[in-house]
């Protein structure tokens, strides 16, 4: 089976150290997604795996065998690029053909192997054009063509929607995701864009400063985020984020008082929360109710069409972001009062470490 | 919506002319009347001591075919063409693929193979002659380390031509370099990355992504080339003086012999528009060739 195993995977370019110590496991059939903001380190691990870029340290195995001193094309990997890098003098055909050629693939076989992934992509009638010839989308339609009929253990794809426009990256992900579940291909995938992550992934690994803040399904890293760098990067609107001090406990749960003097009774055990310290109270902005509660002013309003953000100042000064169903929103500077729905709130204490409360089914 | 349409994009307008005639002017007196009066002196009669005699139709021209010296000194220049510039595409590309990389030695050599560029032909002759010296050179002394006595190029019938072409590679190869240098820097690094991953052995990603990829500027130092070597006079003339038994006398240093030693302006001219026609005639199928390459490729 071929599944991705990293072990203590580092690399450092010169005194700079870009991946930390990283090790991580990705199963046969996965879409694995490594999620992070640029510069995180998430294209470089993937070129690691590639083999375009050489190991600091650690050791990569694909299928239980150790391929990190294997030449790129000994891998058993093939790569979709961000920017296609498809042989610009060659055509479609030509393009897709060139791998299969160099490993001495007879010609009638790749003429069935191009008929084939021609068909599943739609391209069939693009075979004999140029890649300058083609749109964007129709490009990376190729790229991923050429990566298919090279049949990789591994699917490795660095950013390859992040060039297409909007409508466009939307089609092409459900198209992967279908692409996915028909070839039940081990998909390794790059991005910066959570929806992307979110949609696709099977398994998301959220990456921070060449270190893995999280590894889970998407609704775990969504309900559950375990560090404050994860609870802000997943989710749009971001999570609201609120200084929190700890009053006591009920029923052993932690009861805190926000900077406005709210009180909130939490459902997080007060048991697995550090005895002191600054905490700092995260709601998502679906779990912010208008109606009865703590004042606050209304200061912007976004209207995304199906719902609406409502950013809203509370009385201390601190921003709440709330959404409200359509289109039935109040106007700016109107007062409101916001209740936060204790039994989805997290805490985070100074180090950034997640609190939860358990699983609600 | 009258305001754009009279906005004049795209509408020719004389002004616009002014700032293109500086350049026009310093053209049309320096090239285009020069070459026009090349080629009308080329049917004329015209002798700087005797001057002007008349027209006389192609007579210059048949001369000139009935030329032996000429006809020899055609020869030689073609041959040397044929010899240089193959020779400055081949070895300009093996420089520029074997230094293209970041490293403080390749940027070193860079400079050292640029660097003749910038000599005089004064000097890059001179420092030729020193090798190329009979009995004392450093030709020589190499070659009788190795048994081999008595080969002195430029006193040589077979080998004054190759020498002059080996002189003349050493010299300018820079420009070919640097242009293919440029040229290898402007494919995208992904490109090579996916080659690499398609399991491209490192000739099959010569053959199949770095030449196509810089066939524009192959066609281009040809072309340069062709029309450069056609030019050739300075080393000639500096390293053998044409010989020995004019093989090595090119077609510039018969056109500037007949001109300003014999005084013939109107034979001259005529040499001239002959080399003039062979270059071009060279430099267009060359470029034919190129275009014909995209078309299939």
């Amino acid at each position: 089976m071929s599944g991705l195993s990293l072990k203590n995977v580092s690399k450092h370019f010169g005194m700079l150290e870009v991946i930390h110590d990283l090790s991580l496991d990705i199963a046969d059939g996965e879409f694995a997604v490594f999620l992070g903001p640029s510069g995180c380190g998430k294209s470089t691990l993937l070129r690691m795996v590639a083999g375009l870029e050489p190991l600091s340290g650690g050791e990569i195995h694909i299928g239980g065998k150790r391929i990190d001193a294997l030449a790129p094309g000994d891998r058993g990997v093939a790569m979709v690029f961000q920017h296609y890098a498809l042989y610009p003098h060659m055509t479609v055909r030509q393009n897709v053909a060139f791998g299969l050629r160099n490993i001495g693939t007879k010609s009638d076989e790749i003429a069935r192997k191009i008929a084939a992934a021609a068909g599943t992509l739609e391209i069939a009638h693009l075979l004999d054009r140029k890649p300058a010839q083609l749109s964007g989308g129709q490009r990376q339609r190729v790229a991923i063509a050429r990566a298919i009929v090279k049949q990789p253990d591994i699917f490795l794809f660095d950013e390859p929607l992040s060039n297409l426009d909007a409508a466009l990256r939307s089609r092409t992900r459900i198209e992967l995701a279908r692409l996915h579940h028909r070839l039940r291909a081990t998909m390794v995938f790059v991005t910066h864009d959570q929806v992307e992550a979110m949609t696709m992934a099977t398994r998301i690994v959220v990456m921070n400063q060449g270190r893995i803040e999280q590894v889970g399904a998407p609704m775990e890293i969504y309900l559950q985020p375990a560090t404050r760098f994860v609870a802000s990067f997943i989710g749009s609107p971001a999570m609201n984020f609120l200084a929190a001090t700890p009053t006591g406990d009920a029923n052993g749960r932690i009861m805190v008082r926000l900077a406005d003097g709210t009180t909130v009774a939490t459902a997080i055990p007060a048991a697995a929360l550090p005895a002191s310290g600054p905490f700092t109270l995260g709601v998502r902005a679906e779990h912010v109710l208008p109606g009865a509660g703590s004042p606050a002013r209304v200061d912007v309003v976004e209207r995304l069409g199906e719902r609406t953000l409502v950013h809203a100042l509370a009385n201390d000064g601190s921003t709440i972001v709330y959404d409200e169903p359509g289109d039935v929103a109040p106007a700016i500077g109107d007062h409101i009062q916001l209740t936060i729905d204790p039994a989805h709130v997290h805490l985070f204490d100074a180090a950034g470490r997640a609190y939860h409360a358990d699983r609600i089914a | 919506m009258s305001g754009a349409a009279s906005s004049g994009i795209g509408r020719p307008s004389w002004a616009n002319l002014l700032f293109v005639l500086p350049y026009m002017l310093v053209l049309a007196v320096l090239l285009i009347a020069p070459v026009g009066l090349g080629m009308w002196l080329s049917f004329q009669d015209y002798d700087m001591l005797g001057g002007w005699a008349g027209g006389v139709g192609f007579e210059n021209f048949t001369n000139l075919l009935n030329d032996r010296i000429f006809l020899g000194t055609v020869r030689n220049t073609v041959i040397f063409v044929v010899l240089t510039t193959p020779a400055f595409i081949v070895i300009g590309l093996f420089l520029a693929l074997s230094l293209n990389d970041r490293t403080r030695r390749s940027s070193a050599l860079r400079s050292i193979f640029f660097g003749a560029s910038v000599l005089s032909v004064t000097i890059v002759t001179l420092v030729w002659r020193l090798v190329y010296l009979p009995d004392r050179g450093l030709l020589a002394d190499t070659l009788a380390i190795v048994g081999l006595h008595g080969l002195d190029p430029v006193v040589s019938e077979t080998y004054a031509l190759p020498a002059i072409a080996v002189v003349t590679v050493w010299w300018i190869i820079g420009l070919p370099m640097t242009l293919f240098l440029a040229a290898l820097q402007q494919i995208p690094a992904e490109i090579y990355e996916a080659a690499a991953l398609d399991r491209t052995s490192r000739w099959r990603t010569l053959l199949f992504i770095t030449l196509p990829s810089i066939r524009r500027t192959v066609v281009m130092v040809a072309v340069l080339e062709i029309i450069l070597q056609f030019q050739l006079f300075g080393q000639a003339l500096l390293i053998t003086g044409g010989g020995p038994n004019n093989r090595s006398r090119p077609m510039v240093q018969f056109i500037y012999e007949a001109g300003f030693r014999d005084l013939q302006l109107g034979f001259a001219a005529a040499a001239s528009q002959i080399l003039f026609a062979l270059m071009l005639l060279a430099a267009l199928a060359q470029m034919w060739l190129g275009r014909r390459q995209d078309g299939a490729s």
